[in-house]
């Protein structure tokens, strides 16, 4: 089964306007990745010092769970010019088919919920990725490269939606515990510390 | 003696370009499980995130066209590793010790297919 099949009318032309479009990011030397791959001559990584801890409110019972962005995909972010804008990574537009049979196009800030909420998943296809090829961002700091990383690979779910206790926070990555038995036994709530 | 550099290939029609890119490597990974997981060396990684213990997620920087890709996972420091699941910008990777139970140690990836 391919996204032609879930897609109808206006959503169809849109994928196969997508698929024009990168094409011609490709044949331009402007594709995402090729600027990641491209970059690799000129970036170092630089050190991380802080990770992003969280609980997914979907497995209740499932121990912190820790982040940790990539020192190269860092320095890139603040070499700037190379990844897009975080608001092209979150309105990117995926298809989601779930084993049930639901599907549905999502943005792909809402995909992380959309998988926990349906079940198995079948397959899933991006419909929609252009402006991650066609914009770039801009030099950033430090802090605000790490923020980048977080929000696009935490689910929205996680940071982006008020609850009760505590589920995510960016913190020094010294003070993650090392013994994982310790680790388990971590709360987010219980912990002062907070970038 | 001539040198061809090129990125595409464009038949005459000009109506299809085939990628050159087809065989490499989307993304790689090399990490450390113990502790607190850290990446030692990776390209197209955005972040990993240790979901507990011999089980981490590989967090893509460039999303890729779809879920059916490749994921070559080869661990160094314990018996067993494999790939469990992937979605366009992420995969899952579990390792496993000598009695076949979770188990935090070394491991490599690289991740082959279509791009977004």
């Amino acid at each position: 089964m391919t996204p032609e099949t879930y897609l109808t009318g206006a959503q169809h032309t849109a994928y196969l306007q997508y698929q024009e479009d990168k094409a011609v990011a490709w044949a331009k030397g402007l594709h995402y990745w090729q600027r990641i791959a491209a970059s690799r001559h000129f970036v170092e990584p630089v050190d991380v010092p802080y990770v992003g801890a969280w609980h997914d409110p979907f497995e209740a019972a499932a121990p912190m769970k820790v982040t940790t962005p990539s020192g190269r995909c860092i320095s890139e972010l603040m070499k700037g010019g190379i990844h897009p804008p975080l608001e092209a990574h979150l309105g990117a537009k995926i298809l989601l088919v779930a084993k049930s049979g639901k599907y549905d196009v999502v943005d792909q800030i809402d995909a992380p919920e959309w998988r926990q909420r349906h079940g198995e998943i079948v397959n899933e296809w991006i419909v929609d990725y252009r402006r991650c090829h066609a914009e770039t961002a801009p030099p950033m700091g430090l802090e605000d490269a790490i923020e980048y990383v977080l929000m696009k690979d935490v689910p929205h779910y996680v940071w982006g939606t008020k609850r009760n206790r505590r589920m995510f926070a960016v913190m020094d990555r010294s003070r993650i515990p090392k013994d994982r038995r310790l680790r388990n036994a971590w709360k987010l709530e219980e912990l002062p510390c907070q970038l | 003696m001539s040198q061809i550099t090129v990125g595409n290939i464009q038949n005459l029609a000009g109506d299809g370009a085939t990628q050159l890119y087809e065989g490499l490597a989307k993304s790689w990974v090399e990490m450390t499980g113990a502790g607190t997981a850290a990446i030692t060396n990776s390209f197209g990684i955005g972040s990993i995130t240790d979901n507990g213990t011999g089980d981490y997620s590989g967090n893509l920087s460039t999303s890729m066209s779809s879920a059916d890709y490749s994921v070559i996972a080869a661990p160094s420091s314990i018996t067993h590793g494999l790939q469990a699941s992937t979605s366009t910008s992420a995969y899952q990777m579990l390792t496993y010790g000598n009695a076949h139970t979770a188990a935090d140690g070394n491991i490599s990836a690289a991740v082959f297919g279509d791009l977004a």
